[in-house]
């Protein structure tokens, strides 16, 4: 048995393949040797800052959870810590299940070393934060208390463990039992399958959010907390969360349990991470060409992609069910047009990021074309979430302004265009959990163009509002499409 | 029908094309050899826009813009399809984006290269074979004037390699022009009308294979040919001799 240090280093040139592939994604098939070397660097240290970015987001949140020293504040740790890595281990696995590891079962190691050697491939996609969170966590803890060291670095590293297995087991089922190619009834009954799968993933999003709300308003939800307190002290996280506090028979043996869990979920992982997955199909019956229009085909081909892939098609209904969940805690419009607008834009993004570019430069279509279509694939997923919104106001009587909604119509189609042209022109990459800092920069802009009208309108208000705030809209819809046609003929 | 006037190729600081010229006539088909790295895929590439070039490349008299690339089916050397969908949804796609609508055409190509039974499967569950025969119905389908083809016959069975053959012998006598570069010299000795001979990124010797016999004094195969014009024949003499000490 290779020592784990080698098999670590054996890992990184296949992590460096996975780099590579999602940058090269969005680059010209250009092959040249200074070209791939200049993707490659480029590639590490792009990663290697989203890794920092994101191992701060982490400690702040650690922070704010010691500063609380509650049960509540380190559950909520503990669970961000799940549910962060659950999705950004999604957003990426699909690059994880592009490379080849096939190489290593023609060299002289074992079974076993070739899947630890695939775990670590994997992990090193978020290697920094992931240590970084397990090492900070039980340090921040122990200002406040020497006791809380163990249990934090115990739940830290279950929370990553069951991001992991969450991720890979349902990415699994997901290829398998949802990816394949379908008509009709099968593809409406794999819409409704990304729905409930996608809700899984909600419900801990859901908690992530609702809980920081909680220990903001502890005094009101201890007496709920102490009235459970015998249920939550067996189960995770809140048994390691009682643990930091004040550890009691019941939390320990809960504690030892899922540490026990956790364990066998690890060995599982290193064992299956790296088998095959055989996807099911079912033969044709007769060979028919429904062809349509260019457009249409196009938006048939990214729907079919974004069902098809688990992390897009999680950002595909993650707008809808953003905007629910705001809507269910009475927020402000514009705070929800915000948010909705933020997860469009990842969408959209990311989608653009699945484009063949190679296969589309040999065909008749420029990217003028190619931004339209993309942008009208983001305007179905706004419009379709804005319907969802306005039927649940419809029955909640908690309607989202329709002038606002109006002026969005407009102003959401700039911000498409604007967002697709600048990430193509600065080469950001197209995966949100591995270009954080890229879609930050994007979001922002995004969220300024979509937004400006409805601020018009809200700053200005009255008929002269409403007539500025439209102009605006329509004017920056027509820079951008004047813009795109220029720019792009 | 095509002509590339005098193209180069860079990638940064390394020149895969140098100023390399020649024309494909309607109704011919044209090879392109070369050795590993001699710069056939990067010529292909430069007239489908895939890498920038300097030169001109015109296609009947004009560049090469979006709409000319319906007059082009092109099947390059490394697979460039959608691996999440089936090839019947990958059809779909090229169909609509070209707008073609012959259904008879397209049953009977599916049906020719035999993969009707594989239509369904996604892509990424594709043999390497089948994955070409994919490719191979993407690019004939629409019926394009002129077509382009790296390595067309790499992963082909028997059946598919004579039928691709015999399309393309079909293509060029309705008027239609074929340019493809290929390492099996036994199939553009008796395929193309014309052969250029690409080395090091310039073109070695371009003709017929009598025209390029009397150019390398050379009897024997096109194999023997190639090898005598792009120097290699000493090589493989040295290499063999180093190696059987």
């Amino acid at each position: 048995m290779r020592s784990l240090s080698e098999l670590w280093k054996l890992s990184q040139y296949f992590y460096k393949e996975l780099a590579f592939l999602s940058m090269l994604d969005m680059r010209k098939p250009n092959s040249s040797e200074e070209a791939i070397r200049k993707v490659l660097s480029n590639s590490t240290v792009s990663m290697q800052i989203n890794k920092i970015f994101l191992s701060l987001v982490f400690i702040a949140a650690e922070m704010f959870a010691v500063m609380q020293h509650t049960v509540i504040s380190y559950t909520s740790v503990f669970i961000l810590i799940t549910f962060m890595f659950a999705l950004f281990f999604l957003q990426s696995v699909t690059y994880f299940f592009k490379v080849n590891f096939d190489i290593l079962a023609t060299l002289p190691i074992s079974k076993k070393e070739q899947n630890i050697v695939k775990s670590f491939t994997f992990l090193r996609i978020f290697d920094t934060p992931l240590v970084i969170t397990a090492i900070s966590f039980p340090l921040l803890a122990g200002f406040v208390s020497l006791w809380s060291i163990a249990p934090a670095f115990i739940g830290a590293v279950l929370s990553e463990i069951f991001a992991i297995a969450i991720v890979l087991y349902l990415s699994k089922i997901f290829y398998k039992k949802l990816a394949s190619p379908s008509r009709g009834w099968n593809a409406a009954l794999r819409f409704v399958f990304i729905i409930i799968w996608g809700s899984a993933f909600f419900v801990l999003y859901a908690v992530m959010i609702w809980l920081p709300i909680i220990y903001r308003k502890i005094e009101h939800f201890e007496p709920v907390v102490e009235h459970y307190e015998l249920l939550l002290r067996a189960l995770f996280p809140f048994d390691i969360a009682y643990m930091m506090l004040s550890p009691e028979p019941i939390s320990i043996i809960s504690s030892l349990l899922f540490l026990a869990l956790g364990i066998w979920l690890a060995k599982r992982i290193i064992r299956e991470i790296g088998t095959k997955i055989n996807i099911e199909y079912k033969s044709a019956t007769k060979i028919e060409l429904h062809s349509t229009t260019p457009l249409v085909g196009m938006l048939k081909k990214d729907l079919k992609i974004t069902t098809r892939s688990p992390g897009l098609a999680m950002l595909l209904i993650l707008p809808a069910l953003e905007g629910l969940l705001l809507m269910g805690m009475n927020m402000h419009g514009t705070t929800i047009l915000s948010v909705i607008i933020t997860f469009v834009i990842i969408y959209l993004y990311s989608l653009f990021g699945f484009e063949n570019m190679p296969l589309l430069r040999s065909l008749p279509v420029s990217k003028k074309f190619l931004f339209l279509e993309k942008t009208a694939m983001a305007y179905i997923v706004f419009l379709g979430t804005l319907a969802i919104m306005n039927l649940y106001g419809a029955i909640t009587g908690h309607i989202i302004n329709p002038v606002w909604q109006a002026l969005l119509g407009i102003s959401m189609a700039a911000a498409s265009i604007v967002v697709l042209a600048l990430g193509d022109m600065l080469g950001i990459r197209t995966n949100v959990a591995m270009s954080a800092l890229g879609f930050l920069l994007l979001v922002i802009i995004g969220n300024a163009i979509a937004l400006a009208p409805i601020i018009t309108c809200i700053v200005v208000q009255g008929a002269l509002g409403i007539i500025l705030s439209f102009s605006t809209a329509a004017g920056e819809l027509l820079l951008t499409i004047l813009y795109l046609h220029r720019a792009y003929l | 029908m095509l002509s590339v006037d005098n193209i180069y190729v860079k990638y940064g600081s390394f020149t895969a094309v140098k100023g390399i010229s020649f024309e494909v006539q309607n109704g011919e088909i044209f090879g392109i050899l070369g050795p590993n790295g001699a710069g056939k895929s990067s010529t292909l590439k430069a007239i489908m826009g895939l890498v920038d070039y300097s030169g001109k490349i015109r296609l009947e008299g004009k560049e090469i813009d979006i709409n000319a690339k319906n007059q082009i089916g092109y099947v390059p050397e490394e697979f460039m399809l959608i691996e999440s969908l089936s090839p019947m949804e990958f059809f779909e796609y090229i169909a609509s984006i070209r707008g073609f609508r012959d259904e008879d055409r397209f049953a009977r190509l599916i049906y020719g290269f035999g993969i009707e039974n594989h239509v369904t499967k996604p892509i990424a569950a594709l043999s390497m074979g089948t994955k070409q025969k994919v490719q191979l119905v993407a690019a004939l389908m629409h019926e394009p004037k002129l077509l382009i083809m790296d390595e067309p016959l790499n992963g082909l069975d028997a059946k598919s390699t004579r039928l691709l053959k015999e399309l393309l012998k079909v293509h060029v006598e309705k008027g239609g022009s074929v340019l493809f570069s290929t390492h099996i010299m036994d199939i553009a000795e008796k395929l193309c009308d014309r052969i250029a001979v690409i080395n090091n990124g310039t073109l070695v010797a371009i003709g017929t294979v009598q025209e390029l016999r009397s150019m390398a004094h050379e009897e024997g195969t096109l194999e023997d040919i190639f090898l005598k014009l792009t120097g290699e024949d000493e090589d493989i003499r040295g290499i063999v001799h180093a190696l059987s000490k």
